[in-house]
């Protein structure tokens, strides 16, 4: 992962502009993604979405995806991981495996 | 998802262009969950269309596997007919009855009252089954006003079941303070003084006198002289005081009274037509069982009701029967005898209402047969009050500029 600045100017314009993904979790139950740009993958053990900056993998089982507002996603079932993967770095990962 | 939603089923290799297009079209979803070479979603029935057409669009091919939420109860509902037709039946009947006079409650303990304004609301067609909107209260309202004396004010209003009709009855004002007050008693009737009991004021005819109508018996002004011998002469002062007569009067005087019934008449008359009217009552709603009020003159003969009860406790519905009787007015031909049979009948209701108050000494009757009618003269001898209170007026000169000895002479009259 790479050095975040501690003076970012784009981090900052993202978080006035509200541009930032914002993730709320209850408990194990159920997890709320606002900002979500995309939705990757939606089985019933791994959700994968992406926003902004990061792509989010949801891990459990039983898991489904509701959307009831634009860029917002709602992840219900028994979550048991949540990683949280900088897309910059998945760019470089998929580019180096491709060299 | 306030309509409910529709399950879809959509099968297929890849479904990166489902997850796009879903984020695109920013559609409204739920449940959405991948097994082994399909996906199931929710979609809300506003959204369902589109979700379609862009499926469509994007080569896939959804089926719908099921409905969710309040769609499931309609198609439930579709499966029982006849729970919508009882829905409709009642909603109809709701609005049917709420706008219907099923019952009249007229808020007064006076009967006689009561009868007179059911009387006036019957006459302005206020009656059972009758379409309130059609009718309009204010005009009853004013209606009732009019023709009903006894009530000071009436105001209609709507109720659930019907009309409340709230009453004020009007209680006869009093005289005003008029103890005090000068006042003579004037003869009332034409005849001879037996008894005098005086309270107050100046007796101006003794007993044994006749006296006519207007005549004042006891004065209220009392005039006093006083006489003092000096060298000069007789030196009268004169004193005039008002006073408030008080006291009875009775005597005996006569009173002609002549009953007259024509020959031609109209008379009450059973057509021997009954009929039954049942309602039945929920609460205080009387709910009728029948189309048309029937038409005609109706005398009621018997109201029966009966409403279960449980250990004492009688339950807020039940049943109500009223038989009714018909009648007709008739013009009959009365004889002699039948006409002077009505006129002493009338005679006796007189004698009921307006005598009561006098001793009945003797009665003649003279019986006169005219081409028409018949004639009944009554002549009554009576005992009893003959003056009445008169209030009569000082004019402002004769007052004494100082009220307070005006006020002492009342005072010492009353003591007196």
């Amino acid at each position: 992962m790479g050095k975040t600045p501690d003076i970012s100017f784009f981090g900052k314009t993202r978080e006035l502009l509200c541009l930032s993904s914002y993730i709320k979790i209850v408990d194990n139950s159920s997890a709320l993604v606002e900002n979500c740009r995309q939705i990757s993958e939606c089985t019933e053990v791994c959700v994968r979405l992406l926003t902004g900056s990061f792509e989010i993998e949801f891990w459990g089982s039983g898991l489904s995806l509701s959307s009831y507002a634009e860029g917002c996603v709602e992840v219900r079932g028994l979550i048991e991981q949540v990683r949280l993967v900088s897309r910059g770095v998945r760019r470089r990962d998929n580019d180096s495996g491709k060299h | 998802m306030t309509l409910g939603s529709i399950e879809y089923v959509i099968t297929g290799d890849s479904f990166a262009k489902l997850f796009r297009m879903l984020t695109r079209e920013g559609l409204v979803y739920s449940d959405m969950k991948q097994l082994s070479g399909e996906i199931r979603i929710c979609v809300s029935l506003e959204y369902c269309l589109r979700f379609e057409r862009c499926c469509k669009a994007a080569g896939y091919q959804p089926k719908r596997a099921g409905v969710r939420g309040i769609l499931r109860f309609y198609k439930k509902l579709t499966e029982h007919p006849g729970i919508i037709f009882g829905t409709i039946i009642s909603a109809l009947l709701i609005g049917y009855y709420s706008n219907v006079i099923l019952r009249i409650d007229i808020d007064t303990a006076d009967t006689a009252l009561r009868d007179r304004i059911t009387d006036v609301l019957k006459e302005d067609g206020f009656t059972a089954g009758a379409y309130i909107p059609e009718l309009d209260l204010v005009l009853e309202e004013r209606s009732l006003k009019q023709k009903i004396d006894e009530a000071a004010w009436i105001g209609i209003s709507r109720t659930g079941a019907g009309i409340s009709v709230d009453v004020i009855e009007a209680v006869e004002a009093e005289k005003g303070f008029n103890v005090g007050m000068p006042c003579h008693l004037v003869a009332c009737e034409d005849g001879v003084i037996e008894e005098v009991e005086l309270l107050d004021g100046q007796l101006m005819k003794c007993i044994g006198s006749g006296v006519t109508k207007g005549d004042i018996v006891v004065s209220g002004k009392i005039v006093s002289e006083n006489s003092k011998w000096s060298a000069d002469g007789e030196h009268v002062t004169r004193k005039t005081r008002y006073v408030r007569s008080i006291g009875k009067v009775r005597g005996s005087f006569t009173r002609t009274v002549e009953f007259e019934q024509p020959f031609d008449t109209e008379l009450k008359a059973l057509t021997g037509t009954e009929k039954k009217l049942h309602f039945i009552n929920i609460f205080s709603a009387q709910i009728p069982m029948f189309a048309k009020v029937p038409d005609g003159w109706y005398e009621t003969e018997y109201e029966k009701q009966d409403f279960p009860e449980i250990g004492g406790f009688r339950l807020p519905f039940g049943h109500t029967e009223i038989c009714l009787r018909e009648f007709d007015m008739r013009s009959q031909l009365l004889d002699e005898e039948e006409a002077f049979a009505l006129a002493e009948k009338s005679a006796y209701r007189y004698e009921q209402n307006f005598l009561k108050n006098y001793e009945l000494k003797n009665k003649n009757c003279r019986k006169e047969v005219n081409k028409d009618s018949v004639r009944l003269t009554v002549t009554y001898e009576l005992y009893g009050e003959i003056c009445k209170e008169s209030d009569f007026f000082i004019p402002a000169y004769i007052l004494p500029t100082d009220e307070n000895s005006q006020e002492k002479n009342v005072q010492d009259s009353e003591n007196n």
